[in-house]
Order: structure tokens, then C-alpha cells, then sequence
């Protein structure tokens, strides 16, 4: 891989972040009024006036837009995302202990969606038209359909009727603590989030299977005597592989999103319900903060899709 | 089998069918599936838009609480003793409500956006796909959620918050044809004749992105009530007592011990609405796109 | 009475030819649709000896040929017919009997380099892919691969097996098709059309490259082309296919002196300098019918301006012309009208 693809393809990534940045921003600059009263309400009182400073201070309150945005921007750089006007925590805490329950979860359901779309598509596209294409294939219609808020629903309500199991229950268990009860945990919020994922990948992987199966080189690869089984693999799945890992990347956007419904039907402390809770509380600080970083992470994911998509395909890594 | 029959009988480069392309998307199986399953909910909406729904949908009877689905009410009741269909037909309103305002904003915005950049090239389109790029950035919800929160909830504020999420989709999907077009003879011809850029723009460009643009209405469609939905879930959306469906699955899932339809019924709602918007996006792409002209 | 039944071609009898290395009898290829393609299509190519297969696109020569490695799209298959190559029919043979002759005994070069080289995998890799599946060693196959690329004029060979083909030109690319197609050193090439994607000058030079290895190897090669040119030059027997049927077969020369097919006379006829010039086959007026819409009797009769009352309803079967010439058609050509 060439230093100036990876070189171009980071400079893109930074770039992007910085517009996202703005636009978090500006959304939260779209409330009316004056800042901190407006967003506390009556709890701007409850502040102690250090509090008070000190977010007057991070937000540059009062100060035109432009200087407002740099001196958060500046603070984001260091480190330093600011205090929750709540609790007077420090959000850049708050983020590095959810985070990687977020990242665990997005994993977990990008593996498991990934997997089962891949595995499903393969089977739909050995043999199209047949009983088990048209299984797939309603199960792609279904699987789009579905909001996430849906199949986490359903599965509750009989994962708790109908096996006396609520995955709600108990407290939320680190991955270090105890592993085994940890995954279990997560077990059911990443299927849930990886269903969309997995109809999704299973579309494409039929279509692009399907359109590389009757490439002229699968031809010359059969011509030369290679099994069957190496052919499907070695040339039809490697080149069908290109579109599903694009898709992937994708679709990760969509997962993020997904986490922020799926932690709160799961009761999983992740970022995404560390933003709901804050909206909810109008804590604008953790709200401001905890959106950019889930967007940065997207970035940052999008970046390796390129780079795992320059391996694969040396048309990208060379050009 | 049927498709090879169908195929052998048409004349072999016979000039490609003018029948309206209305009768064309109602002979794809997906084409008429979608349009029975988005008639059926539209009409559904309309009547509970009328008031014509079978009971109220905030009326309460507290003697059919929890009522098993019978004759009387096809979907049960629930823990007030409400109507489910009923609640599920007023359900409707928003979500179609809020989806309809949503793709249209997104739809005239991102369209508009979109023939801007194809059209004037240079870095007016690489500005404004760049900050394309950005909006892609962020997931869906995530971005109309933070929307959401600063402006408030209630319908009007979701529809806005999704239509500002959506207009990137319809940029790009407007841009893609007028890149093209911009090259083509007539459109150059336009040029050399001294047309305006705007007559040119609405009267030649606009017209040709129609197909390209309708099928990613329906498409929007359905992501929007999966997005408006999801908010209403979270609380975020329409609010009560206005019914939402979103909102029927949260209150579902507590009371799922009690009442399986209660989760059930909404959650079908959804999934019906969007699949017949998929089947009813994927005919249209096959009627009007032509790359899938054979 | 019998007279006009008189019997087919001499050139093809109906059993196969026991000293052929490949054989066809019969043959019968179905579409998607369950329409012919090909039909009982009948030729030997004899080891060593250059055939060539002439005829419009949609004749059925590609599938013909494709037929002979197994390789037929989906949905198209053998329906009729037998193809003995070395004496085992490869129409029936179980998939790991053919696995064993693709290659080894029959191999083939494509139309289009471009697609028909995997874009995600190294030449040389490519290459020495053959080899493994037919048994060979890791090492053993790289250094074959390098020594095959080095054979069909690849320069610095070693450097080549490690790019992509995506970093080759067209030419490079049908090279290494070619490579791909000799390193096991087939005793049967089929050409299908190598050289229609590539440009002229580019075109002489894997034609020379061609004939060059099977001088080299003694290898039989069939060129499937419609461009007469390379027949008149490179085949000493040539198959002229119409609407998935053998027109003419015959020797070369004999088939260019004196066309026995209304076809091959409008084929040939075109030729500005016989065996000089290297014309594509001009355009005669109509089109060829497609599978499933052939006219009642010989396919070629609303082309053919040799027609008689008798050809619009009786199949004429391919007919002896003498001197191993056979033609499928009812008007032998002292009777053709000027």
C-alpha cells in the first residue's frame, strides 16, 4: 500500500471530521435564546458560580460563533470535551468509560451481521430462483424493514414470555469483570443491531456473487482445471468481496445510529444512551461532544474501509 | 419459467413498450405488491385522518382493558381498553404525515442542491459534495436526534429534522444524471442558443431526473418512518396523546405479559408500510431506470 | 427416388474417428430457454493439424467450442451428442474425470484479456493455479510460471509473475492468457477469437505467437474466428457455421477455390485477395435467425439467393461435394444461378 493513498485517504478523513465538527456546532447553536439558561432551564441555578465560569469559559459564552467554535474546537484537540452541565463531570470521562461498551457492540453486531449475510447470500446465489433464493430474499425485505427498535422489542418480549429470560436484568457487566456474563449481555442487543446489517450484506453478496459467478475469469480459472470449490472462493468470492466490504463500511454509519436505540432497549451504558440521557436531561455539553465523537468514530471506521479495501483489490492500492 | 415465456413472446427487438409506465410497474410482482400495501395504508390514514376510524383513538373503556383480538376489535385492546386498530390507523397519520414533509423537504432541497452542483461543475460541485460527505458522516439518527433536541419534539420539528438528514441522498442522486447530461448535445445546444442557466436548469435538466428521483422518494419513504418511528420509540418523536406507532411498540414491549398483539400489531404496522415502500421502490427502479432496460 | 438422400459428407463419417484427438458427433447445445443453439454440429481435429471455425456471432462456434472444455454458461447445456477427446467422451464425463483433461489436455485462449484474467490475483499466481491443480508443487509451478511467461515473450518474466494484470497492456494480458492456457502443454489449443479485442498491430504478433508454439509443441489448435484472413493463412481445414448448423467443411484450399454453400460463397467473395487480405466477412443482407426461430427447411434460405422451392421445407443435411468438401445445401454449385 502506497504511503500517498493512505497519505490522501486520512487527509479526507480529517477533512470530513472538521465539517462534522461545524455542523455539531451549528445544530446545537440552532436553540433559541441565551445559552446556558435556556439549556438548563430552571437547574442553571442549581450551578455553582465556579461551574458557571467554567462553562461560560469552554463554550466562550457571549463570544461571536467563530470564537466560540475555535475554542471548543481547540479544547476537543486536547482532549478536554468539556463538563456536563449536569453532573459537573467531566465529559471526556464520561465518553472513555462508554465507548468501548459502544465499540464492543458495534463489533460484535458488524461480525454477526456481517456473517450470517454473507453465509445466507452464498446460499441464495448457489442456486437462484430456487426455495432457498426466495427464503433469502424475503428475509433481505424483512431484515430492511425492520426498524432495530422493532427486533429488539420482539426479541424481549419473547426472549421474557417465552423463556423467562430479560436480558434488561442486572446491572451491566464490564467485559474484564466477567467475560462470559458480559458477552452474554451483548449477545442479544448485537443481534439485534446486526439483522439490517445482515439483510443488507446478504443482498449484496447475492447480487455481487451472482455478477462475478459469470465473469469471463471464473471461466479461465474452470478452463484450467482449478476445483470447483477453490474457484468459488479463490476467484468468485475474493472479486464479490469488493462491493460487500464497501456496503459494510457503510452500513457501520447505520449501526452507530442503531446503537443509540438498541442501548436503550438493552439498557446497555453506552454512548448512545449516554446521549439520549443527556438530550433528555437537555445537557447540551454531553450532547455537543458525545455526537461528535460518534461521528469521528464513523469517520475513523470509514477510513479503514478504504484501507481493508486497498487490500483486497491492488487496482486501488496501485492507481 | 414464467419470465422466459414472457420474454420469448414479445417480438425480439421490437421497440421498447409506450404504455404508460403505471400499467408497466402494476406487471412487476414487486411493482403491484407495493402499491396494494401503500394504497391499503394510505386509505387506512385518510379515513383516521376523516375520524372514521371504528372507536377513537384516545376514547378509553376501562371495561374491555387488555381484550384478546375478537370481531368487535380485530387487534384487541389495550391496558386503557383503546382500540388498537383504531390507534394503529391514527398511528398512520403521523407517520405518513411526518414522512410525506420530511422526503418532501429533502426531496425539493436535495434535488435543487443536487442540479446546482452537476450543473456548474468546478469546486461549486466539489464544495457541495464535500459537504455532502459530511452529512453522510453521521449516522441518520443520530444526526435527527440532535436536531430533534435542540429544536424540540412534536411532528413538525421531526419532519424538519429528517427532511435536513435526508437532503444529502437526493444531492447525490440528482448530481449523478446532470454530470451526464450536461454533456449531451441538446443541453449544449441550449447553451450555444443563449438560453438561461435557470431555464435551462428547470425546463431541460429537471425533467430528466424525474425517474432517478422517484424511486429514491419511495425509498426515502420508508427510511423515514423507520427514522420517525424510532424517534417516536425513544420519545423523541410525535407526541402523545397523538398515537404513533413508535410509540405503541414502547408501550407494547412492558405490557407484552398482558397482551402479545400489543407489541405485535404496531410492529406489523411498521414493517407492512416499509416492505410495500420497498416493493413499491425496487418496481419503480425496474419500470423507470433504464439501465434495466433489456 | 433415393437418389437425392445421397450419403453425408465424406469428411465426417458418422462414427468417430478413432485416430482423431477430438471428435464430435451430433452435438446439440440447449439454451436458457431450451431452444438449439448448436445443432448436430460433426468435425474431427486430428493431432497436430490447425482447424479453423468461421461463421457470424450467435453461429454457435463459440459454444461449440466452449462445449468441448465443459464450460458452458449456466442455463446452456449438451443435450445431444458426443465429443471424444482422446477417446473419452467429454459430454459424460463425471466433473473430476474433466477436471483432470482441462488443461492438461485441452486448453483455451479467450476473447476479451481484459476480463478474462482475474484483476485480484498475480500473473504469476494465475499461472501456477493450472499447475496446482494438476498436481505440481508450489516452487515447481512458480518457476514453471516464470519460464511459460518468459516462453510467450513476457519480458523480465520474473518481475511480470508478480503484477497484477491490471498493470499489463492488452497484448501483455493475452499473453498471459496464453501462458495460463500452455503451461501444461495441452495437445489441443482452441483460440476463440484472441485476437477481435486487441489492436491490429498487437493482433499479428499473438497470431505469430500462436503459430509459432504450436510449431514448437505440435499441438492441434482450432482458431474459432470470423476473420478470414487468419483462415486462409493459418487452417488447412476449415468448419463455416450458420444458425447452429455446419454449413461447409472441407480443406481450406478447396473451400476457398471453389465455395460449395451459397454462404461461404458470400463469405469468401468478400476476400479482396485470397489468403492477402485480412477483411472481416462482409455484411450480407439480413441477419442470421436467432435459436428457437429458424425457418421450416434450411436456415439460410431468405439470405440465399441460390434458393429453391425444396429449401423452404426440407433440412438440407451436410452433402458430399468430393475432394472432402461437403456442403449443407440442396443446389450444388454447377446448378447456381451468376
Amino acid at each position: 500500500m502506497t504511503l500517498r493513498f493512505l497519505a490522501r485517504r486520512a487527509f479526507g478523513a480529517v477533512l470530513t471530521l472538521f465539517g462534522v465538527s461545524v455542523i455539531v456546532f451549528i445544530v446545537l447553536r440552532m436553540i433559541p435564546g441565551d445559552e446556558i439558561t435556556v439549556m438548563l432551564g430552571t437547574e442553571a441555578a442549581a450551578l455553582s458560580p465556579e461551574q458557571r465560569a467554567s462553562l461560560e469559559a469552554y463554550y466562550g459564552l457571549g463570544e461571536p460563533l467563530l470564537v466560540q467554535y475555535t475554542s471548543w474546537i481547540g479544547n476537543v484537540l486536547t482532549g478536554n470535551l468539556g463538563v456536563s452541565l449536569r453532573s459537573g463531570a467531566s465529559v471526556s470521562d464520561l465518553v472513555a468509560r462508554r465507548l468501548p461498551i459502544t465499540v464492543q457492540l458495534a463489533v460484535m453486531s458488524t461480525v454477526i451481521g456481517a456473517i450470517i449475510g454473507l453465509l445466507v447470500g452464498m446460499v441464495a446465489a448457489s442456486k437462484p430462483g430456487g426455495l432457498r433464493d426466495a427464503g433469502a430474499q424475503g428475509f433481505g425485505l424483512l431484515g430492511l424493514a425492520t426498524p432495530n427498535f422493532v427486533v429488539g422489542a420482539l426479541m424481549i418480549g419473547v426472549l421474557s414470555t417465552q423463556f423467562g429470560y430479560l436480558p434488561t436484568a442486572g446491572a451491566y457487566v464490564g467485559f474484564f469483570e466477567n467475560p462470559s456474563i458480559n458477552l452474554q449481555q451483548q449477545l442479544f442487543p448485537a443481534i439485534t443491531l446486526g439483522t439490517a446489517l445482515a439483510a443488507t450484506v446478504m443482498r449484496t453478496t447475492r447480487g455481487s456473487y451472482l455478477d462475478m459467478r459469470q465473469q469471463d475469469f471464473v471461466r479461465t480459472a474452470t478452463g484450467k482445471g482449478v476445483h470447483p470449490r477453490r474457484v468459488r472462493w479463490r476467484h468468485v468470492l475474493h472479486n464479490a468481496l469488493i462491493p460487500i466490504v464497501t456496503i459494510t463500511g457503510i452500513q457501520f454509519g447505520y449501526l452507530l445510529g442503531g446503537t443509540v436505540v438498541v442501548e436503550e432497549i438493552f439498557s446497555v451504558p453506552g454512548l448512545g444512551r449516554l446521549v439520549l440521557t443527556a438530550i433528555a436531561q437537555r445537557d447540551f455539553a454531553v450532547v455537543q461532544s458525545t455526537v461528535l465523537v460518534i461521528a469521528g468514530l464513523f469517520v475513523f471506521v470509514n477510513f479503514l474501509t478504504d484501507l481493508l479495501y486497498a487490500l483486497i483489490d491492488p487496482r486501488v492500492r496501485l492507481s | 419459467m414464467s419470465d422466459i415465456a414472457q420474454a420469448s413472446s414479445a417480438p425480439v427487438g421490437a421497440v421498447p413498450s409506450r404504455r404508460p409506465r403505471l400499467t408497466r410497474l402494476w406487471q412487476t410482482k414487486s411493482g403491484l405488491a407495493g402499491t396494494i400495501i401503500v394504497s391499503v395504508a394510505i386509505i387506512l390514514a385518510v379515513l383516521a385522518a376523516l375520524g372514521l376510524t371504528p372507536y377513537g383513538p384516545t376514547a378509553q373503556d376501562p371495561t374491555v382493558r387488555f381484550q384478546s383480538p375478537t370481531a368487535a376489535y380485530p387487534l384487541g385492546t389495550d391496558q386503557f381498553g383503546r382500540d388498537v386498530l383504531s390507534r394503529i390507523m391514527s398511528g398512520l397519520v403521523s407517520s405518513l404525515l411526518v414522512a410525506v414533509s420530511s422526503v418532501a423537504i429533502a426531496a425539493s432541497i436535495g434535488t435543487l442542491v443536487g442540479l446546482v452542483a452537476g450543473f456548474f461543475g468546478e469546486w461549486i460541485d466539489r464544495t457541495i459534495m464535500r459537504i455532502n460527505d459530511v452529512f453522510f458522516a453521521f449516522p441518520a439518527i443520530l444526526l435527527a436526534l440532535a436536531i430533534v433536541s435542540a429544536l424540540g419534539s412534536g411532528w413538525r420539528n421531526t419532519a424538519l429534522a429528517i427532511g435536513i438528514v435526508f437532503i444529502p441522498l437526493f444531492v447525490r442522486v440528482a448530481r449523478g444524471p446532470v454530470l451526464a447530461l450536461r454533456e449531451v448535445d441538446y443541453i449544449q445546444a441550449a447553451r450555444v442558443l443563449g438560453f438561461s442557466r435557470s431555464r435551462i436548469l428547470l425546463r431541460h435538466l429537471l425533467p430528466n431526473l424525474g425517474s432517478a428521483v422517484i424511486v429514491q422518494v419511495a425509498l426515502a419513504l420508508s427510511w423515514a418512518i423507520i427514522t420517525e418511528s424510532s424517534l417516536s420509540f425513544l420519545g423523541l418523536g410525535t407526541q402523545p396523546p397523538m398515537p404513533s406507532l413508535g410509540l405503541m411498540v414502547s408501550d407494547g414491549r412492558n405490557l407484552v405479559g398482558q397482551g402479545a398483539w400489543l407489541l405485535i400489531a404496531p410492529s406489523a404496522a411498521i414493517v407492512i408500510v416499509v416492505v410495500g415502500l420497498n416493493l413499491l421502490g425496487d418496481g419503480l427502479r425496474d419500470v423507470l431506470d433504464p439501465k434495466d432496460d433489456r | 427416388m433415393t437418389g437425392e438422400q445421397q450419403t453425408v459428407d465424406a469428411t465426417v463419417p458418422v462414427e468417430p474417428d478413432p485416430d482423431a484427438l477430438l471428435s464430435v458427433r451430433g452435438l446439440r447445445i440447449t439454451v436458457p430457454s431450451g431452444a438449439a443453439a448448436v445443432e448436430d454440429v460433426s468435425f474431427d481435429v486430428h493431432p497436430g493439424e490447425t482447424l479453423g471455425v468461421v461463421g457470424e456471432s450467435g453461429c454457435g462456434k463459440t459454444l461449440t467450442m466452449l462445449s468441448v472444455m465443459r464450460l458452458l454458461p449456466p442455463g446452456t447445456a449438451i443435450a445431444d451428442g458426443s465429443i471424444l477427446l482422446g477417446g473419452e467422451d467429454v459430454a459424460r464425463m463425471p466433473e473430476k474425470q474433466l477436471r483432470r483433461l482441462r488443461g492438461s489436455k485441452v486448453a483455451m485462449i479467450y476473447q476479451d484479456p481484459m476480463t478474462s484474467l482475474n484483476p485480484l490475483m498475480r500473473i504469476g499466481d494465475q499461472i501456477a493455479e493450472g499447475l496446482r491443480a494438476h498436481g505440481w508443487s508450489r516452487s515447481d509451478a512458480r518457476d514453471k510460471a516464470i519460464e511459460v511467461l518468459g516462453e510467450v515473450g513476457i519480458p523480465k518474466p520474473q518481475r511480470a509473475a508478480r503484477a497484477f494484470p491490471h498493470e499489463f497492456s492488452g497484448g501483455m494480458r493475452q499473453r498471459a492468457v496464453i501462458a495460463c492456457a500452455l503451461v501444461l502443454d495441452p495437445e489441443l489449443l482452441i483460440a476463440d477469437e484472441p485476437t477481435t479485442a486487441l489492436d491490429p498491430t498487437i493482433q499479428q504478433q499473438v497470431i505469430d505467437l500462436v503459430v509459432q508454439l504450436q510449431r514448437d509443441r505440435g499441438m492441434a489448435v482450432v482458431w474459432v474466428t470470423h476473420d478470414l484472413g487468419i483462415i486462409a493463412r493459418l487452417v488447412s481445414r476449415m468448419l463455416v457455421m450458420y444458425a447452429g448448423r455446419v454449413a461447409e467443411a472441407g480443406p481450406t484450399r478447396e473451400v476457398f477455390r471453389r465455395p460449395s454453400h451459397p454462404y461461404t460463397s458470400g463469405l469468401v467473395g468478400a476476400l479482396p485477395s485470397p489468403g492477402g487480405g485480412r477483411e472481416d466477412l462482409i455484411q450480407m443482407p439480413g441477419a442470421p435467425p436467432q435459436p428457437g426461430q429458424h425457418p421450416a427447411g434450411c436456415p439460410f434460405r431468405p439470405r440465399c439467393p441460390q434458393a429453391v422451392e425444396r429449401c423452404a421445407t426440407d433440412l438440407p443435411p451436410l452433402l458430399d461435394r468430393g475432394r472432402e468438401q461437403g456442403a449443407a445445401c440442396w443446389v450444388p454449385p454447377e446448378d447456381w444461378s451468376a
